[in-house]
């Protein structure tokens, strides 16, 4: 018997065909495209230290301007670079209003720091677009493939592998197998990504 | 020289293997001669996303991401939840007497028969923002307290799009700045439930 497998239309879109369906108004795209980018929206609001109060207002901010700004989006290939700059503005904007609202004290020791520590936007910039494209070859993996990456490399310290088999409802002989197909298949997909 | 297989090198950056063992691929990564290298930099790379990823976004916060598409288009997929003002501290005085009378913030209270939204208006000196605070509760019955509703997304409208948005804290409470001057629009989509949508228009408060 064929195997059918739930797959919702908009997975697996081009960036283009994403941005082409949400310009039309199309809620399935949209939402496909929350999902696609939302551990990059997260993780770049988080290393930007923003107080984790703030953290839920900065992100809806950010979609609300990857919504309304969707439009003017030139080159919709440049798509996770866009959003990552549209995120890192955000979180530099956000932090200065706050900076002027709250009175803190003089910090001597910071002041004397004139050198900024981070590394150039651009540089940054790339880092997030490699990891983005890193993310998406994860997400091509089967579901399975993908539990087991996260159980590999989650636990610190490593758990075992009879932990993962008995997680994932392995014989402790199968996990040798399994791991060695989805490290095939994450290799395939990186290297169709030109990414190894 | 012992050629080592990608599964070895998940394990080497895992930690696992023994001293020996690990020693020998350390010396194998320092000659650098069969892509080795290069295999284990990459799934130090899937390592960190993994890891990175692991704390992502709440759930509560993509749910409110995705729902910005519905409600910029007005095609909300809750019912309505028709609430009536029950409550406000401003004064029925004619409008010119109302802004000498009262500068301060103005509290206004919503009901229906299954929630209840606190709102607090408050134009603070010096600024031009306006600053929107609410609570949202449902109602329980027999007197119980009411329940605050948590996560639930509120969305400020600016001449027909979304301006600001953010979400209830557990406390059920709400903030948000830049309300626009004229006429404040505010929906609030409490998940599974319904919406509430209001118009308050300045003059009337």
């Amino acid at each position: 018997m064929e195997h059918l497998s739930f797959q919702p239309p908009s997975e697996g879109l081009s960036e283009e065909q994403l941005v082409s369906q949400c310009l039309r108004g199309d809620s399935a795209a949209w939402s496909a495209l929350v999902d696609r980018y939302k551990n990059l929206v997260s993780v770049i609001i988080r290393r930007s230290g923003t107080p984790a109060a703030d953290a839920a207002d900065v992100s809806q901010a950010v979609w609300i301007d990857i919504y309304t700004q969707l439009a003017q989006l030139r080159n919709p290939s440049s798509l996770r670079f866009w959003i990552a700059t549209i995120t890192r503005h955000k979180c530099y904007h956000w932090g200065r209003r706050e900076s002027r609202r709250r009175v803190r004290p003089w910090d001597q020791r910071r002041a004397l720091t004139l050198e900024d520590p981070s590394p150039p936007a651009d540089e940054v910039l790339e880092r997030l677009d490699r990891q983005q494209e890193i993310r998406e070859a994860i997400h091509d993996l089967s579901p399975r493939c993908r539990e087991l990456l996260t159980l590999l490399f989650l636990d610190d310290p490593p758990r075992p592998y009879t932990e993962v088999a008995s997680r994932l409802h392995l014989a402790v002989g199968s996990i040798g197998f399994l791991r060695g197909t989805c490290l095939d298949r994450l290799r395939k997909t990186l290297e169709d990504r030109d990414l190894l | 020289m012992k050629r080592y297989e990608l599964e070895d090198w998940v394990d080497y950056i895992r930690g696992l293997g023994d001293a020996e063992r690990r020693e020998d691929m350390a010396r194998h990564l320092a000659d650098g001669t069969d892509g080795a290298a290069e295999a284990v930099r990459m799934l130090e790379e899937v390592r960190d996303v993994v890891l990175e990823d692991s704390e992502g976004p709440a759930e509560s916060l993509v749910w409110a991401a995705k729902t910005l598409a519905d409600l910029q288009r007005g095609e909300p997929a809750l019912p309505p939840l028709p609430l009536v003002l029950v409550g406000s501290n401003v004064p029925t005085l004619p409008l010119e007497q109302q802004r000498q009378a009262y500068s301060g913030a103005r509290k206004l209270l919503y009901r229906s028969d299954r929630f209840e939204l606190d709102l607090w208006l408050e134009d603070p000196q010096g600024t031009s923002e306006s600053v929107v605070l609410g609570r949202v509760c449902s109602i329980r019955p027999e007197n119980a307290e009411p329940e605050p509703v948590t996560d639930a997304g509120v969305f400020l409208i600016e001449e027909g799009k979304i301006a600001a948005s953010t979400l209830t804290n557990r406390f059920g409470e709400f903030h948000l700045d830049a309300a626009p001057e004229g006429q404040i629009d505010l929906k609030i989509v409490i998940r599974d439930r319904g919406r509430i949508e209001l118009s308050l228009p300045r003059e009337e408060l």
